[in-house]
């Protein structure tokens, strides 16, 4: 049934009533031109309207037929349904409630869960070609010890190695001016929790330091405002600060005027200049290590330019200070080994005399993993619970759907008793069969509602087990709507369509076999083998008695008339 | 008075005879079953009973469409009038109909 068509029968139900009485008056119309015709033909005036009402033969069934016609019977129908199947469950609360309760634990369940892989295990990073991404780290037999280290990882490789993912500001400025193979290295540096004040309110926030290129390197725009632009970057004088879009609503309540408003960063001042989007979290959303939530984003000198409370300044962009994290394109033109050979050499070039003078040190060289999901950390250690998760609940919800086509099953054979008497007075297969779909859709829908309650909640429940940890992990999950829509059409599928059909095929059509009485019948257990035969030949039964009842009606018609149209 | 008796329209035709009374110009229902009575010169009869609900379903597919008027006799009536889909649908059935009638006329000379 195409729109426009369902439009015509939506306008013709809302006219109904101006519509019936169009159709009484085009009928009388018609009654009175017949009687004028006979009265014209030499009848009395009674005689006149009397024959023009036989002629015209049943004036309410013709009345009927026009509003079938019209198709306006569709929808008075569905609503007739929803209201008889909305009566039918509220007399059952204790059914109705098992039914919705287990549908609500399935679909909720599923969505909350998937919503959660699909956000873990699926999304990549949103920034512009992410495949690209490589995150750069180094390697050397045993850790230098002449180096100084702020490291948020180091760790041994699977040949035993030394493994470090922070280079000096020496050579991340290398990297970034003058390799032929990567593009666009940017660098950053988590500063851990701040001490925030905005509208004159202290909060706690994560921030991170990036190099001026670290916006377009990574292809993200401003929401609002602008990003970042320089290493140091400062509107008059003082430092420029990107809030997140999560800070900006805490801390601003979503107001544009928050650009240009000054904020407080441990007690040193920032000039707010942009937001980032709402789905951005950052290279690191739990990145390499489980890092807290990025509210503010500084320039990287501001290293230099804040006081962060150390005794002695800390000379941070000396050659034997590691901390900075870098990541880069590489080329698309590039292989992996020119990659590493070029990297490795300005490693060495740049690396402090003392550090590669030590024994233990070795040879010193780049490593890289792929950067494109920014989410490794929360990749490798929730991939298997996961997916675990998601397949139990997958069954669960198997499970709540065949457990509730079951009940259904097993009503409807007690319901065999109604359904043998709407058969008898009349009711086609086809209308009792859709009674019983949109019986059943009522129940899926109300259970696909309570399953989107539960799988908000079930994803906040989630994330709280997830993030239990000494920081929480900042994650933008959303039940999504396609998962739902796909949840909840399985289930209406499986609860409306399979006992459907059954129980319509079950129930017998009157004049077939089955006209010894439901009683018989309805007490032999639903289900058993053999049973599908025999509902193959109640139908044919039934289709054969409505055959037969449709031949009677017909030639119950007066015999000295012509059988008409 | 003798008659011959009335012969009751064939399933499927009373679509086609309203569509080609209406080709002429615009009806009111009871104008178009005394019409096809008199063109048939009284042996065809329109059940009246079925041939409001056909009309309806007519408008209903768009073949026709209806227009509020009045009567030759000065009374509110509803006029159908054939729309351009409905023209070529009178095409398409008055066709078939062309083909039945022959195959039909062919079986009865021949066989």
């Amino acid at each position: 049934m195409g729109w426009t068509d369902l439009w015509l029968r939506v306008r013709a139900l809302a006219r109904r009533r101006g519509a019936e009485c169009e159709l009484d008056e085009e009928l009388n119309f018609h009654l009175e031109m017949e009687a004028r015709k006979n009265r014209l033909a030499g009848m009395s005036e009674a005689q006149a309207r009397r024959a023009a009402r036989v002629e015209f033969g049943g004036v309410e069934r013709a009345r009927e037929e026009c509003r079938d016609a019209r198709g306006v019977a569709f929808l008075q129908n569905l609503a007739r349904d929803l209201r008889y199947g909305w009566r039918v469950l509220l007399k059952t609360p204790l059914f109705t409630a098992i039914a919705i309760l287990s549908l609500a634990i399935g679909i909720g369940a599923n969505t909350a869960i998937f919503s959660l892989v699909d956000t873990v295990l699926l999304r990549m990073l949103p920034v512009r070609s992410p495949e690209q991404l490589v995150i750069l780290k180094w390697s050397a037999n045993q850790q230098p010890g002449a180096l100084y280290y702020y490291a948020t990882s180091n760790r041994r490789d699977g040949q035993g190695r030394f493994q470090l993912n922070v280079f000096s500001w020496d050579i991340f400025a290398e990297v970034r001016s003058h390799s032929r193979t990567v593009s666009d290295a940017f660098g950053f540096s988590h500063l851990g929790q701040l001490n925030v004040t905005a509208n004159g309110e202290p909060r706690v926030a994560g921030g991170l330091l990036v190099s001026g290129n670290y916006f377009s390197g990574l292809g993200v725009n401003a929401l609002l405002g602008r990003l970042i632009a320089g290493d140091d970057d400062t509107v008059d004088g003082v430092p420029a600060a990107v809030v997140s879009y999560r800070f900006w609503e805490r801390a601003f309540g979503l107001d544009r005027a928050a650009i240009g408003k000054t904020i407080y960063i441990n007690h040193q001042p920032a000039v707010v200049v942009g937001v980032t989007p709402r789905e951005f979290f950052g290279v690191s959303a739990g990145g390499f290590v489980a890092t807290p939530e990025v509210d503010v984003t500084l320039p990287i000198r501001v290293r230099d330019r804040f006081d962060w409370g150390s005794r002695t300044p800390i000379p941070f962009f000396a050659p034997d200070r590691f901390w900075i994290q870098m990541m880069g394109r590489v080329k698309p033109a590039s292989d992996e080994r020119a990659v590493r050979a070029e990297l490795t050499a300005i490693l060495n070039a740049n690396m402090p005399e003392a550090a590669l003078r030590e024994p233990l040190t070795g040879a010193v060289r780049i490593e890289f993993d792929p950067g494109s999901q920014g989410l490794d950390y929360l990749r490798s250690r929730y991939r298997q619970p996961l997916l675990i998760l998601m397949t139990v609940v997958g069954l669960t919800l198997l499970m709540a759907c065949a457990n509730l086509a079951g009940l259904l099953m097993a009503r409807a054979t007690t319901r065999r008793k109604e359904i043998t008497l709407r058969l008898a007075l009349g009711a086609g297969r086809r209308r009792l069969v859709w009674q019983l779909l949109v019986e059943g859709a009522l129940l899926s829908l109300a259970g696909a509602a309570a399953g989107l309650l539960l799988a908000f909640w079930g994803v906040d429940a989630l994330l709280a087990m997830v993030s239990s940890g000494p920081v929480a992990i900042p994650l933008q999950v959303r039940p999504d709507a396609r998962i739902l829509a796909f949840t909840a059409a399985i289930s209406s599928d499986d609860l409306a369509v399979r006992p459907g059909p059954g129980v319509a095929r079950d129930a017998p059509g009157p004049g077939s076999r089955d006209e010894r009485g439901y009683s018989a019948r309805a007490r032999e257990p639903a289900l058993r083998a053999g049973d599908n035969a025999g509902d193959g030949a109640d139908c044919r039964g039934a289709a054969i008695a409505g055959g037969r009842h449709a031949f009677h009606a017909q030639s119950r018609q007066p015999a000295g008339r012509p059988s008409r149209l | 008075m003798h008659q011959p008796p009335k012969l009751d329209l064939l399933q499927g035709t009373l679509d086609l005879l309203i569509l080609r009374t209406l080709e002429a110009g615009p009806r009111h229902g009871w104008a178009i079953s005394e019409r096809i009575q008199q063109i048939s010169r009284d042996v065809l009869r329109v059940n009246q009973g079925s041939l409001y609900p056909a009309l309806h379903r007519l408008e209903h597919q768009g073949w026709i469409k209806a227009e509020w008027g009045v009567s030759e006799l000065g009374r509110r009536a509803r006029f159908y009038r054939l729309t351009a889909s409905g023209r070529r649908q009178l095409e398409v059935e008055t066709e078939t109909w062309a083909r039945l009638t022959a195959a039909i006329g062919r079986v009865l000379e021949m066989a």
